[in-house]
This record gives C-alpha cells, sequence and structure tokens, in this order.
C-alpha cells in the first residue's frame, strides 16, 4: 500500500513538501518524515476514507508539525488570507508575470499563510474538489468554499498586479 | 493572466521517494532515538537525584535544604512532564486537519503552561533559599545579591518568553475557533 500510494502521490507530496519548506535540507527531512508517517500511519488506515483523503492528511498534518517546530526556532509570523491580499507587490512585479516568478510567489504565499489557510490553498491548487478539501481539513463544505473563495481573491489580487505592472 | 492551478499541477516534481525497507529502517532509527532521548534524561535524573538528596540530608543549613528540596521537586516534575508529553504518547496523524492542528496546540499550551507553573514556581525559591542559606554560612552579601539578582531576572525572562509562546498558542487557537464555529454546518 506504501509504495502504490507514493508511486500515486509522490509529486503531490513533493510539491506539498517544498510549499511548505523552503530550505532544500529541511525539504529532505520533511519529505522522510511525511514517507514514514504514511508507512506507520497504514497500520490503523481502516479504509472509512479514500486512500487520497488519508495521504492527504497524513502529509499535511507531518508537514504542519514539521514548520511549527521550525518557527519556534526561526520566529517566523503567518499571515491570514486577507493579509496575504493586501500585501504590495515587490519592484520585481514585471517580472512576476513569467511562469517561474509566478510559481514562487505561490510558494512564498503559502509559506507565510497560517497552517490552516495555506492546507486549503495547497489543496485547492492541487485540483481537489470543495467535498474532499473538506473530508481532509474538517471544515463545512461551506467554510471551505468561502475560505476556496479568498484564495482566489488573494491570488487574483497578487497577480493582476503583477500583470498590470507588465503591461 | 496565467492560471495558478494549471502552472502548480504541471511542475515535475517528485518527493525522493524511499523504498518500503529504507522507511522501515529510518522509523526504527526514529523510535530509538525518540526512546534514547528519553532514557537519557531518566538516566541523568538517577544519578542526580541521589546526589541531591544526599546534600539534602548531609547540609546543616535548613534553608539551603529546603532549597535543595524545592529545586529536586521542580526537576522531578520536568521528568514527569517529559514523560507525560513526549511525541509517543500523542498520534494525530490520522485525524482531520482542524483536530489535528488544535489537538497540537492545546497540547503545546499545556506543556507551556505547566512547565511555568510548575517547574518555574519551584526553581526559583529553592535557588533563593539556597542562596541565602548560603549567605547564613558566610557568603560575602555582594555574592548574595549578584546571584540572587541573576537569578531573578533569569527567572522573569523565562516567564515572560513562556508566556509570549502561550499568548501565541491562544491567537491560533482563537483564529482556528472563530473560523470552525462560524463556518461549520
Amino acid at each position: 500500500m506504501f509504495t502504490s500510494a507514493m508511486a500515486e502521490f509522490g509529486s503531490v507530496i513533493g510539491r506539498l513538501v517544498r510549499g511548505y519548506e523552503y530550505d532544500r535540507t529541511q525539504q529532505d527531512e520533511l519529505s522522510q518524515e511525511i514517507q514514514i508517517a504514511l508507512w506507520r500511519s497504514f497500520v490503523i488506515f481502516d479504509g472509512r476514507c479514500s486512500l487520497r483523503t488519508w495521504v492527504f492528511r497524513i502529509a499535511h498534518n507531518t508537514a504542519v508539525a514539521h514548520i511549527a517546530r521550525s518557527r519556534r526556532r526561526k520566529a517566523v509570523r503567518w499571515i491570514t488570507l486577507d493579509e496575504l491580499a493586501e500585501l504590495p507587490q515587490g519592484a520585481d512585479a514585471e517580472a512576476a508575470v513569467g511562469e517561474a516568478m509566478m510559481l514562487e510567489q505561490l510558494y512564498d504565499a503559502i509559506r507565510r499563510l497560517r497552517p490552516p489557510d495555506a492546507q486549503i490553498m495547497l489543496l485547492w491548487l492541487e485540483g481537489e474538489e470543495a467535498s474532499a478539501i473538506s473530508e481532509i481539513t474538517g471544515l463545512s463544505a461551506g467554510a471551505v468554499a468561502t475560505r476556496v473563495h479568498r484564495v482566489k481573491a488573494a491570488l487574483a489580487r497578487q497577480f493582476r498586479q503583477g500583470g498590470q505592472a507588465h503591461a | 493572466m496565467l492560471d495558478p492551478r494549471g502552472l502548480w499541477q504541471q511542475q515535475d516534481i517528485s518527493a525522493s521517494k524511499m523504498t518500503p525497507q529504507e522507511v522501515r529502517r529510518a522509523s526504527a532509527i526514529l523510535e530509538r532515538q525518540a526512546k534514547w532521548r528519553e532514557w537519557r534524561v531518566y538516566l541523568a535524573s538517577l544519578v542526580w537525584m541521589p546526589l541531591m538528596g544526599i546534600m539534602i540530608l548531609t547540609n546543616t543549613d535548613s534553608w539551603v535544604r529546603w532549597g535543595l528540596a524545592l529545586i529536586l521537586y521542580g526537576g522531578l516534575v520536568a521528568i514527569w512532564e517529559q514523560a507525560w508529553h513526549s511525541p509517543t504518547h500523542s498520534r494525530v496523524e490520522g485525524l482531520d486537519f482542524l483536530d489535528a492542528w488544535r489537538s497540537q496546540l492545546e497540547r503545546e499550551r499545556e506543556k507551556l503552561r505547566s512547565m511555568r507553573r510548575w517547574q518555574l514556581v519551584p526553581y526559583l525559591p529553592g535557588v533563593v533559599l539556597v542562596a541565602v542559606g548560603a549567605a547564613r554560612q558566610g557568603a560575602q552579601a555582594s555574592w548574595f545579591v549578584m546571584n540572587v539578582g541573576g537569578l531573578l531576572l533569569l527567572y522573569f525572562w523565562l516567564r515572560w518568553l513562556k508566556a509570549r509562546a502561550i499568548r501565541w498558542v491562544d491567537d491560533q487557537l482563537d483564529a482556528l475557533g472563530d473560523g470552525a464555529r462560524l463556518e461549520r454546518d
């Protein structure tokens, strides 16, 4: 089960790890932590939710525990979705329309958000439906819809600013 | 405008996959390390506590004896807390995110509160009593002022750090509680 889960969700976990953790060495450590947590978790996996939901839960919970530990070391301040939408663009907003820069902005936004919001953003970016996000996070479908709407609005504002600067 | 979702999913990043054998080995190593961390504390306490006990029994000054007893008590609580709050006693991986995050924050807050309440509180008067006892046994006044003053500073600094950490955890829990309460069906 572990091997097939990694084959199916390896790239999702790779993006998630990079989303939560900036430091390259820490990324490897987090990736290892998630795989160990997954391996251990299959002992208690009873099939009451889908394998996909289970893998997402384990991966996100492990990642958030990891960043909460490193937050204590680095004194990071997390922001809300509203604060993200209000963030000013940097001086290099023009370059932000490029795909690579846009991705960097996405990663930067995820790392700055509070864990519950970061998780919603990551799941939405992965293409998860509201019902699946709801099952993974424990939030109601209505709550997920509200937060996804705010994620979209924050991202649209961020990238529109970049696009306007480019034009 | 570029589509952030499309762009995100196009990335070809894969976690460096471990084989089941590697995961099993890494998992066993982690468990051994966690157990060893716990045992190191227990072993140190096996040396430290009898030593403190001997000092309590052999010292002639009652102030020093009471001070050492309080420090010993703080140490015992620290060991108890370490055993109780060690990661092996909490498994949140399979919970949904809200419950897992809440449980983690609450555990952290409880640990911080407990440290402030049960470890720092007996430690400070314990050290002050030892210092007073030493002064009674002939230590100079300047030595006493410097040591007790320094310890008081250290104590209040640690208290402030803990209080700040608890405030942060409270803020996170408040934000989580409001969101869940308002938005749950």
